[in-house]
C-alpha cells in the first residue's frame, strides 16, 4: 500500500469510528477497527494506521466540542486528573488513548487475518 | 487479540480509585460531552416531553439560570419541580442520599463502611422510614412526594449515558430510580446537620472528675451576656403544663473511649422590621442561614406557580417545596434552634444476648433491625442494631464510636426518630396569605426545630421558635441520663401553642441567631447551651437603632464585621496585660488601633482571634483536655468572660500542669506571645500573609473531599464565626434573602447565595454567583406575575408537554 492509501484508509477509518461513536458504546469504534482490519487484510502499519485514526478522531473531536462551547471544562480536567493543571495534557492523554484502543483492536484484526 | 480485550476492558472499569479512563476520555461519551454553551444573548426556546404531566408547564430561565415553573395544577408543578431540579443537579442529590442514607460504601468501598454505620445506627433510614409514613398520612404531601420523585425519573430516564453529569463518569456508576424515601432521607438528613450535636457525654466527663458543683458553675445553664429571641418582659400567652418529675441523680459511667460535636460555625441570622422601622412604611425581612459551604450549593432556587401558589425562594436538591423565600403576601427565613432533642440513656442489659433490657424495675424485650450494606466490588455486610423504647443502642460497650461524643453502652432518643410532616408544613407555608396561616403552618414542623421569622404585607412581623419540644424536666438530658429509670424518659411534648413566639413587638423588630430562645422566665425547659450570644446581641443593637430601614440598609447589616467579642475583650485584656513584657510591639499598636471590624484585608482580626483562642486553651486544657479518652466539654468564652470580670483570682487561671501558680495577668500575656509566635511559624512574620481572609481562608468545596478543581477557594471575605456576616474557613451565609413586602403583591426580592444553579463544572452557572455573594452584593430576584409577564431577563423557555 502506498502512503496514499494509508492516508485514505486512516479517513476510512476515522469516519467510521466517529459515525459509530455517536450511537454505540465508547469502544465501539475500536470493534469496527478491529473487524475492518480484518476483512480489508490490512497487513501494512496495522498498528499506526489504527493509532493515528483513533487518535486523530478523538483529538479532533475533544477540540471540536470544546471549541465550540468555549468550555472550561478541559481546564477543570487538568487539574482534577493528576496532570498539574496542564490543559494540553488532557487533549494529548485523549489522543493517546483513542490511538492505543483503535491501534491494539487494528492489529488484532490484521493478525487474525494472518494465522 | 487479548491485549486489545484487556486493554479496553482496563480503560472501561474504575480501578480503585481511579476513573475509567477509555469512557471518561472518550469525547462521544466521557467528560467532554459534558461541555455546555454560554447562553446565548437571544432567548431559545424549546419544547420537552415528559410521559406524566397532566398538562402544559411553561418554564422561563433567567440569567442566573433560575427556572420560574408556570403549571395548571399542584401535580404538574411538583412534577415540573423534581425534574428541572434533576437538570441541574441529579448528582448532588442523589450522592446527597446516599450519604443520609448509609450508602456511600456503595461508591467508595470499604473506606465508607465506618460512616455509613454511624449514619443507620443513629437511625438515619429508621427515622426517614418514621417521617415518610407521617408523610403519607396527608393526601397533598403524598402527591407533591409522588409528583416530585416521578420528575426526577423522567429526567433520569431521557439521560444517555453520554449525558451523564460528570461526577458520575469519574465515580464510574449510574444514578438509580428516585422514590419518595429518598426525599425524606433527605430531609431526615437536614436533623443530622442541624439538630444532632450533643455534648451530654463530654458532660458526664466533666460531672465524674469534678462534681456536679462546678459542672454547673462552668456550664451555666443561661449565658452572663445574653439578648434572647424572643425579647425579655413578653408575656406568655398560655398556661403552661406542670413540669414533669425529675429523673432521679444520676451520675453515669460517661466514656472510656474516646465524637459530632455541635458545630459552633453553623448558625444562622434572620429578622424582620415593621413598617414603622422601614422607609417605605412596608415590612422588611432578611435571611441569611449559615451552612457550609459547598458546590453545588445547597440550595437551588425557583419561582413556582400554580392555581393558588406562587412563590420565590430556595429549595432543597430532594425535597419538594420552597425552603425560605416569599410570595405575594408573606415572607418567611430559617435559623437553626438549638435546643436539646437528643439524649442518651444508659442500658443495662440482662445479658450478652442483649435481648432484654431493664427499666422501670422490670426486664423489657429489645427489639433488633438489620442493617444490610453493599460495599463496591460485592461484598455485603450485615449489621444488627438493638433498639430500647427509647431508640437505638447505638454503639455496645465493646465497639469504637465513629466520633468521640457518642457514647457507648447509650440507647439515643432523638427527635429526628419520630414521625413527621414536613412537606406539608412547607406546602401551607409556600400558599400562606397572612399570619395565621403562617401558623397554621407551622405546627406541622418536628425537626430540625427552626426559628422561623415571618412578615406580611399586612404589616405584621412574627417570630416563632418552631418544632416538637419534648416536655422535660429542668436540665433533663444535660447530662447522659439513666435508662433505668422511668422518670428519665421523655413525657410528651410541650404544645405548640406554647413554643416561644412574639407577634408585632413593641421594639418594633424581631430577630434571631441561634442564641436562647427565650430568658428564663419561659416556663419551660428547652436546653441549656445555645449558640454565643455575640451575633444576636449585635444584630439586636443595631435594629434598634435603626430608622428608616431600607433593602440596603439590611443588606448592610447581614454583611455587617462588627466584632463584638472584641469589643468587649480588648479592654479587659489589655487591663491585665503587661506590656513591658510583650513580643511583638508592632502588634500590640495595630491591635490597639483596630476599628474592630473583621474586614477581610486586616491583619488586627487574626491577631485578636488568634490570642482569644490561645488564651481560651491555655485556660482550660489543663483541666478539661487532659485525657483524650475522656473527651470533656470546655467552658464557653461567655462563661470565662464572666470569670475575668467577677472572680479573677478563679482558681481555673492557674496551670495544673505546672508548679508555679499563675495570675490571669500572666495567662494573658503568654497567651499574646504563644499566639504570635504560632502565627509567625505558620504565616512568616507579620505583614500581608497574615491578612484576616487569608489566615481564615473561607472555601467552597465540591462534595467529592478533594475536589479543588471543582472548588472555589481562598475566596476574599471578611466575617468570622461570631460576627454577624459568619463566614468561616468551610461555613457560612448559604443564602441571603431580603424581601420588601407589598400591598399590591408584588414583593421586592434581593438575594444572592454563593455557588450557582447549575450542578455542572462546565457550566457558567456553575459558580458563577459566588464573586458577587463574597463582595456582599445581593440580585435582584425576578419574581414574575404571570406567565405573560413581558419581561427581558428571561434567556431561556421550556414548553414540559405531556
Amino acid at each position: 500500500m502506498k502512503s496514499g492509501g494509508i492516508t485514505l484508509t486512516i479517513l476510512i477509518f476515522l469516519s467510521v469510528g466517529a459515525l459509530l461513536s455517536l450511537y454505540f458504546s465508547w469502544y465501539a469504534f475500536a470493534i469496527a477497527y478491529g473487524l475492518m482490519a480484518y476483512l480489508m487484510n490490512l497487513q501494512q502499519k496495522p498498528f499506526l494506521i489504527g493509532f493515528l485514526s483513533g487518535g486523530f478522531m478523538w483529538l479532533f473531536s475533544a477540540i471540536w466540542i470544546s471549541q465550540s462551547n468555549q468550555s472550561s471544562l478541559p481546564e477543570k480536567m487538568a487539574s482534577v486528573l493528576p496532570l498539574g493543571g496542564k490543559t494540553w495534557l488532557i487533549y494529548l492523554i485523549t489522543m493517546v488513548v483513542g490511538g492505543l484502543v483503535g491501534g491494539f483492536w487494528t492489529l488484532a484484526g490484521s493478525k487474525l487475518r494472518r494465522k | 487479540m487479548l491485549i486489545a480485550l484487556g486493554f479496553t476492558y482496563l480503560l472501561h472499569n474504575s480501578l480503585g480509585t481511579v476513573p475509567p479512563i477509555g469512557k471518561l476520555l472518550s469525547p462521544f461519551h466521557g467528560f467532554w460531552q459534558n461541555a455546555e454553551s454560554r447562553s446565548s444573548l437571544e432567548t431559545t426556546e424549546e419544547v420537552l416531553n415528559i410521559d406524566g404531566l397532566e398538562d402544559q408547564v411553561q418554564v422561563f430561565y433567567d440569567e442566573m439560570g433560575i427556572p420560574h415553573v408556570f403549571a395548571k395544577n399542584d401535580h404538574d408543578l411538583y412534577m415540573a419541580q423534581g425534574y428541572l431540579t434533576a437538570k441541574d443537579r441529579l448528582w448532588q442529590m442523589e450522592f446527597q442520599t446516599y450519604f443520609a442514607g448509609g450508602r456511600i460504601a456503595e461508591l467508595v468501598g470499604e473506606k465508607g463502611i465506618e460512616s455509613d454505620k454511624f449514619q443507620r445506627r443513629m437511625g438515619s433510614v429508621y427515622g426517614a422510614e418514621q417521617s415518610l409514613i407521617g408523610m403519607g398520612e396527608d393526601e397533598k404531601s403524598k402527591t407533591a412526594l409522588n409528583a416530585y420523585s416521578d420528575g426526577i425519573n423522567a429526567y433520569i430516564q431521557s439521560l444517555s449515558e453520554r449525558k451523564l453529569p460528570l461526577e458520575y463518569k469519574l465515580l464510574n456508576y449510574q444514578p438509580e430510580p428516585w422514590t419518595p424515601m429518598k426525599s425524606a432521607l433527605f430531609l431526615k438528613n437536614m436533623s443530622f446537620v442541624l439538630a444532632s450535636g450533643t455534648d451530654d457525654l463530654k458532660m458526664t466527663n466533666i460531672l465524674r472528675k469534678y462534681g456536679k458543683e462546678v459542672a454547673e458553675d462552668l456550664f451555666p445553664n443561661y449565658p452572663f451576656e445574653e439578648s434572647p429571641i424572643i425579647p425579655k418582659g413578653t408575656a406568655w400567652d398560655f398556661k403552661p403544663l406542670k413540669s414533669p418529675d425529675a429523673p432521679k441523680e444520676f451520675v453515669g459511667l460517661g466514656s472510656a473511649i474516646n465524637m459530632p460535636e455541635k458545630d459552633p460555625s453553623i448558625g444562622s441570622n434572620n429578622w424582620a422590621v415593621s413598617g414603622k422601622k422601614s422607609m417605605s412604611g412596608m415590612p422588611i425581612l432578611a435571611n441569611d442561614p449559615h451552612l457550609n459551604l459547598s458546590l453545588p450549593s445547597i440550595w437551588y432556587q425557583m419561582q413556582l406557580s400554580a392555581p393558588g401558589i406562587n412563590v420565590y425562594g430556595v429549595t432543597m436538591p430532594g425535597a419538594p417545596n420552597v425552603i425560605a423565600g416569599f410570595n405575594q403576601n408573606v415572607a418567611w427565613g430559617v435559623t437553626n434552634v438549638g435546643s436539646d432533642v437528643l439524649d442518651w440513656y444508659q442500658v443495662k442489659f440482662k445479658d450478652a444476648s442483649k435481648k432484654e433490657y431493664f427499666h422501670d424495675g422490670k426486664w423489657k424485650k429489645t427489639s433488633i433491625r438489620i442493617e444490610k450494606y453493599k460495599v463496591k466490588g460485592g461484598k455485603e455486610i450485615v449489621d444488627t442494631i438493638y433498639f430500647t423504647h427509647h431508640g437505638p443502642v447505638v454503639y455496645l460497650t465493646n465497639e469504637k464510636p465513629f466520633k468521640n461524643n457518642i457514647p457507648v453502652g447509650h440507647a439515643l432518643k432523638w427527635i429526628a426518630h419520630e414521625k413527621s410532616q414536613e412537606v406539608k408544613l412547607f406546602y401551607l407555608l409556600n400558599r400562606a396569605k397572612n399570619y395565621a396561616d403562617y401558623v397554621d403552618a407551622l405546627q406541622y414542623m418536628t425537626a430540625p426545630a427552626q426559628n422561623f421569622v415571618f412578615a406580611s404585607n399586612e404589616g405584621d412581623i412574627a417570630l416563632w421558635v418552631n418544632g416538637k419540644f419534648p416536655l422535660k424536666a429542668h436540665l433533663q438530658g444535660k447530662y447522659l441520663l439513666d435508662g433505668t429509670d422511668p422518670n428519665a424518659d421523655w413525657k410528651g411534648y410541650i404544645p405548640h401553642a406554647h413554643n416561644p413566639h412574639v407577634k408585632n413587638p413593641p421594639r418594633e423588630f424581631v430577630s434571631s441567631a441561634n442564641q436562647f430562645s427565650a430568658d428564663p422566665t419561659y416556663p419551660y425547659y428547652l436546653g441549656w447551651q445555645y449558640s454565643p450570644s455575640e451575633r444576636g446581641r449585635r444584630i439586636n443593637e443595631r435594629l434598634e437603632k435603626m430608622e428608616k430601614a431600607t433593602i440596603d440598609s439590611l443588606r448592610g447589616l447581614q454583611n455587617d464585621n462588627m466584632n463584638i467579642r472584641a469589643r468587649r475583650l480588648i479592654p479587659i485584656f489589655l487591663s491585665h496585660l503587661n506590656e513591658k513584657t510583650v513580643k511583638n510591639k508592632e502588634a500590640l499598636k495595630i491591635l490597639k488601633s483596630w476599628n474592630l471590624q473583621n474586614n477581610p484585608d486586616l491583619i488586627a482580626p487574626t491577631i485578636f482571634e488568634n490570642w482569644v483562642k490561645t488564651f481560651m486553651a491555655m485556660v482550660w486544657d489543663d483541666e478539661f483536655e487532659a485525657d483524650l479518652n475522656v473527651p470533656m466539654s470546655h467552658p464557653t468564652l461567655d462563661r470565662t468572660t464572666q470569670m475575668m470580670l467577677e472572680q479573677p483570682t478563679a482558681k481555673w487561671f492557674d496551670n495544673v500542669k505546672t508548679k508555679k501558680v499563675e495570675t490571669l495577668g500572666e495567662i494573658v500575656t503568654t497567651s499574646w506571645n504563644a499566639g504570635l509566635d504560632s502565627l509567625t511559624t505558620r504565616h512568616g512574620a507579620l505583614g500581608d500573609s497574615w491578612q484576616w481572609f487569608k489566615v481564615k481562608q473561607t472555601g467552597i468545596r465540591h462534595l467529592i473531599p478533594g475536589m479543588d478543581a471543582l472548588s472555589r477557594l481562598n475566596i476574599p471575605i471578611g466575617g468570622g464565626g461570631s460576627i454577624v456576616n459568619a463566614t468561616t474557613t468551610r461555613t457560612g451565609p448559604s443564602w441571603r434573602l431580603v424581601v420588601e413586602l407589598s400591598k399590591d403583591g408584588k414583593p421586592k426580592g434581593y438575594g444572592i447565595y454563593p455557588g450557582g444553579q447549575s450542578g455542572n463544572p462546565a457550566s457558567v452557572h456553575y459558580d458563577d454567583l459566588v464573586d458577587v455573594w463574597a463582595k456582599g452584593e445581593l440580585k435582584p430576584l425576578l419574581f414574575m406575575q404571570s406567565a405573560t409577564e413581558n419581561t427581558s431577563r428571561i434567556k431561556k423557555k421550556i414548553n414540559l408537554e405531556k
